[in-house]
């Protein structure tokens, strides 16, 4: 299934309605900036009249006063982000890889409607997705722009106490965190077979067939016995959890099964059990991750990640993760909790970059 | 019948009478959600739906943290609670950080009330990445019972520094696990459940990877801090998941970071820049500036009570506005579909089925809005609902009380 639509660029709309567009634009900005003026009022009646012993915020890791330290970096940089709305709404920060234009993105952010970009001198553009890359979440985007600078790449793997800088197209990054975690990989949310299986058996014998789920619409039973996951073999049902581990939602896997003396196989569906029935309510704990912001609706299952402890917005999300020296350590791909967002490290964006920069190539020769 | 038994039998009532309460709703909710499983699975799974649902209706604004995962703690937790805490007779003196040397001269940055230049980021990014190497051996996951959550060691024999709310009560079997994999069998001490301190200790002989503890009596606004933790529970693939802050506020009840801290931190230490614990994680709230540890002195300050194993304080109470009424979102407002008997609007008149349209002529537009509209009352409000009940409109005023979470 892909939700993406390609659109060409908004610059064929009348010069009178972009001015329109341009005019609700100020007027949302002159009420973002009025609110944001209140509550920061709001928030400084708070703590005077409450206790003198706070930190201002502006000395907080992210507050304004660390963030104006590195205007010499998003200076340097913010040619090399643009802002991608979607039917004017911003979703996703993008990284520029390429003087032409090319960007790279988060694929699942890119929603249908109009794509334009804004670029750091304030101007809109049109934007066009050219190709994705599912597994890791990554969209190539041709903005159409000249004069953007492709966003230098770090070398050298990020290391944990690390600073780790968003930036934006604004004269100040968007927010400065730690590298939290050594890179590792993301597993993906558990799927599962839907069996129970017998732990007290030495081998993987099923106990219960779980309704509703692939392995009861592939017609195991219980008593069946897994021998193998995709010819890789099963031991026990230790062994048969920690292999399926390695399978997502929507994937299908063939089990080896053995049913008394006949040996099987079986094509079952990898599926995501639904806990929460309506969905209506969060678990506390699942509550409490999202407590402070929202989380990226895909943030799990990634090769490769390094987990920093940044607090960005959902839409943040798709530009670089600089070091001190203002190069590209990794690529913002998904805030994935209240203390996590991860970044795909430098060398995996490069090595996706190149794989869809050439496969947009083919298919552009293919159209010809 | 001596003391014992009588605590026993009350307790056993009370968990048998709540347990009834929790199935009544719940089973029909399983129902609801189409589970067809065996009926064994369907009482665990209430239960646990249960819990998680009662949590949800707690939410309030500081929210602990802690426990990974909020199981029904099985018979034989319950059990090993009950049998109390007499056997345990430790009586040490704590450790000091003078037993670490004196502590080196940190860079000037830490100093300063302000980094001013990328070499003053440079500076602290050194520093901090040569910290975490040297104190996260030291930081342990503590699974006490179906609850699990992170703790500090902060002496060679053993000794570790959590919270309350991971450990719940003295004696009991605590299995801690190092970051690299290495598993050791202690027990529970001293609880103060007033501050969320509490100390346990490996029973399993030593030496261990310890790091000393500090103190808060120089600390600063602004002093740079460092969280170590297991967010989320143990993960055999990632190591301990550091964050980096700075001290908002230094209360006595609890030093404010913003050092982000989620479920499974709890317990997990704060370090000050010379790497010795300043303050052990315990509750978070809505905004990610909003992260509460226990303070180190605190511990020091009742050393010989906590390890004696004693179990004393109370969570402190927070009066939260309440009205004894659940609902579900309606086109109409919200659809009531529970109605406490002990509660206000019960009391009122409220009746199950009632769909609440506005309160105090604001329009309610769902479950959520309900809700929240209620909290944020004070205890001792009056409230005006409008309702239709059985297609009349009626208006019906309820007195608000107030609950402890």
């Amino acid at each position: 299934m892909n939700t993406i639509a390609k659109h060409t660029s908004p610059n064929s709309h009348g010069a009178a309605a972009s001015r329109a567009r341009r005019c609700h634009f100020n007027l949302l900005k002159a009420f973002l900036i009025a609110g944001a003026l209140l509550s920061v009022a709001e928030t400084r009646c708070l703590a005077a009249a409450s206790e003198p012993g706070w930190l201002s915020k502006e000395k907080f890791k992210s507050g304004a006063d660390t963030l104006k330290i590195l205007a010499g970096i998003s200076e340097r940089t913010q040619r090399s982000v643009v802002k991608l709305d979607v039917n004017g709404n911003t979703v996703a920060l993008g990284t520029i890889i390429d003087s032409r234009g090319y960007a790279l993105t988060k694929a699942s952010e890119m929603r249908k409607g109009t794509l334009t970009a804004w670029l750091a001198d304030g101007k809109e553009v049109g934007a066009v997705v050219i190709a994705i890359d599912d597994e890791s979440d990554v969209a190539l985007v041709k903005v159409n722009a000249s004069g953007l600078r492709p966003i230098e790449w770090a070398r050298g793997a990020a290391f944990v106490g690390q600073w780790a800088i968003t930036p934006g197209t604004e004269d100040t990054p968007q927010a400065i965190g730690i590298v939290s975690v050594p890179t590792r990989r993301i597993l993906h949310e558990r799927a599962l077979i839907g069996v129970q299986m017998d732990f007290r058996s030495p081998v993987a014998t099923i106990a219960q067939v779980l309704p509703g789920l692939g392995a009861e619409k592939a017609g195991l039973k219980s008593g069946d016995v897994i021998v193998s996951v995709n010819h890789a073999v099963i031991t026990d049902s230790a062994s048969l959890t920690e292999t399926l581990r390695n399978y997502r939602e929507g994937q299908n896997v063939l089990l080896g099964v053995r049913r008394e003396k006949l040996d099987l196989e079986f094509q079952v569906e990898m599926k995501v059990p639904n806990t929460d029935g309506n969905g209506s309510s969060p678990g506390r704990e699942e509550r409490m991750n999202r407590l402070g912001s929202e989380v990226s609706r895909r943030s799990e299952g990634f090769s490769l990640a390094i987990q920093h402890d940044t607090v960005l917005q959902a839409w943040q999300c798709g530009g670089p993760l600089l070091n001190l020296d203002g190069k590209a350590i990794g690529l913002n791909i998904a805030r994935a909790g209240r203390v996590a967002t991860y970044a795909l490290p430098a060398g995996l964006a490069q090595n996706i970059a190149s794989s869809l920069k050439a496969r947009a190539v083919k298919e552009s020769r293919g159209d010809n | 019948m001596n003391i014992v038994t009588i605590r026993q039998t009350a307790r056993r009532m009370w968990q048998l009478h709540s347990r009834a309460r929790l199935d009544d709703w719940i089973v029909p909710m399983a129902r609801l959600a189409q589970l067809s499983w065996r009926r064994g699975l369907i009482t665990r799974a209430s239960l646990v739906a249960g819990l998680l649902a009662l949590g949800t209706i707690r939410s309030l604004a500081t929210e602990i943290i802690g426990a990974a995962q909020q199981r029904q703690e099985s018979q034989l937790a319950q059990a090993d609670r009950e049998r109390s805490v007499t056997g345990v007779n430790t009586t040490e003196d704590p450790p000091s950080a003078l037993a670490a040397g004196a502590p080196r001269r940190l860079p000037p940055v830490f100093v300063q009330e302000q980094p001013k230049t990328i070499g003053d980021l440079r500076s602290i990014e050194h520093h901090v990445s040569g910290l975490v190497t040297s104190v996260s051996k030291a930081v342990v996951t503590l699974q006490v019972g179906a609850s699990t959550g992170s703790g500090v060691v902060i002496s060679p024999d053993g000794l570790v520094l959590t919270v309350a709310h991971v450990c719940r009560s003295p004696g009991r079997e605590v299995t801690f696990i190092f970051p690299d994999g290495r598993k050791a069998k202690g027990k529970t001490l001293g609880i103060n459940h007033g501050m969320d301190s509490a100390l346990a200790r490996i029973t399993e002989t030593g030496p261990w990877p310890f790091t000393p503890p500090g103190s808060l009596d120089q600390a600063n606004l602004g002093q740079w801090v460092l969280a170590l933790g297991h967010p989320g529970g143990f993960d055999a693939q990632r190591p301990v998941v550091a964050r980096l802050g700075r001290i908002i506020r230094l209360g006595t009840d609890a030093v404010q970071t913003d050092c982000t801290l989620m479920a499974g931190d709890s317990g997990g230490p704060l370090f000050d820049m010379h790497g010795r614990v300043v303050g052990i994680h315990s509750r978070i709230s809505d905004s990610t500036a909003e992260n509460f540890h226990v303070p180190i002195t605190t511990y020091f300050a009742t050393w010989e009570r906590l390890a004696k194993a004693e179990n004393w304080g109370e969570q402190p109470v927070l009066a939260v506005a309440w009205l004894g009424t659940r609902g579900v979102d309606h086109e109409d407002g919200c659809l009531l579909n529970h109605v406490n008997e002990t509660g206000p609007a019960f009391k009122a008149g409220i009746k199950v089925g009632d769909i609440i349209r506005k309160i105090n002529g604001q329009e309610i537009r769902s479950a959520g809005e309900y809700s929240a509209y209620v909290r944020k009352q004070k205890p001792g409000d009056e409230v005006n609902l409008e309702l239709t009940r059985e297609g009349k409109q009626l208006s019906v005023k309820v007195k608000v009380e107030s609950r402890r979470r």
